[in-house]
């Protein structure tokens, strides 16, 4: 991520780069700001926010992709564009873990199966602001099939009331 | 004559490279780690590998690893794919794939090997 947002200032010395990130490494790299926090608790300033928000590959580390996602479109500006490799392949498991996706989803069967339930729900709700007109957005082959992972690209085209996006 | 001497393990997972290392520990063979495919390929034109490892998210763009497997000099070494779910990597196929999910990650190795 340090590495993209430094070739971005190099391209365009007038954008304002911006990182989220919990490890201390990236700073080795240019940007003009460092966040050290994480995707699913994002300050309330970051609304409506960035103009370009890109994931390599971070999301599959999440602990709460579905917060994530719900997030980035939250800190997306007007006219604003992410860009997201989507996965949560790699998501902690613990005993506790387990128990509170339990809670979430009943019945299923880990952490990863509940997280396939849970991108769903936010996925539909992407959906009714896309009918709406206030998002579009477009993924990769297979993306549902593969319980909502790949890459997904979010255009926002109108501002929307927060609420839209709670459970 | 064991024929993997050499073992490329691309992954940008600690978790995962450090697993692969323990499941390979017995088998004598000489491991290089990259993290990802640039860092691959930088090893595959220095070094003469003889075996990859390659994890894949499924939040992986599938067309950079597609042209990575398509290359004449990474088509002729034996690959094993490994991904959270086998059905991930239905579009990668090859005469030198293997193809085996995260939990069956120890028999793909094991296969691997025997290659």
């Amino acid at each position: 991520m340090g590495t993209a947002l430094e070739d971005m200032k190099k391209i365009d010395p007038d954008l304002e780069t911006h990182g989220i990130t919990q490890e201390q490494e990236p700073a080795m790299f240019e940007a003009d700001f460092f966040h050290y926090l994480s995707a699913e608790r994002m300050p309330a300033d970051f609304r409506n926010k960035f103009h370009f928000i890109n994931s390599q590959i971070s999301f599959r580390y999440f602990l709460f992709q579905h917060i994530a996602l719900r997030n980035t479109v939250l800190a997306l500006a007007k006219d604003g564009f992410a860009r997201l490799g989507f996965s949560f392949e790699r998501m902690h498991t613990t005993p506790e873990v387990d128990a509170y996706f339990q809670r979430l989803v009943p019945g299923a069967k880990s952490g990863y199966d509940a997280m396939k339930v849970l991108t769903g729900r936010e996925m539909a709700k992407l959906d009714k602001l896309q009918q709406a007109g206030k998002l579009r957005y477009t993924t990769s082959e297979h993306f549902k099939d593969r319980g909502n992972q790949g890459y997904l690209e979010i255009e926002k085209l109108e501002d929307f009331d927060e609420e839209e996006l709670n459970d | 004559m064991k024929k993997i001497k050499k073992l490329l393990i691309m992954s940008h997972d600690p978790d995962f490279s450090q697993k692969v290392l323990g499941l390979t520990k017995s088998a004598e063979v000489e491991i290089l780690l990259a993290n990802g495919l640039s860092e691959g390929e930088n090893l595959m034109a220095k070094e003469s590998i003889s075996g990859i490892i390659i994890e894949y998210s499924a939040g992986s763009d599938p067309t950079v690893l597609s042209g990575f497997l398509s290359r004449q000099n990474i088509r002729q070494v034996p690959t094993l794919l490994a991904a959270k779910e086998n059905r991930f990597l239905s579009d990668f196929n090859g005469e030198n794939i293997l193809k085996y999910g995260f939990d069956e990650i120890d028999i793909g190795i094991q296969k691997l090997m025997e290659r």
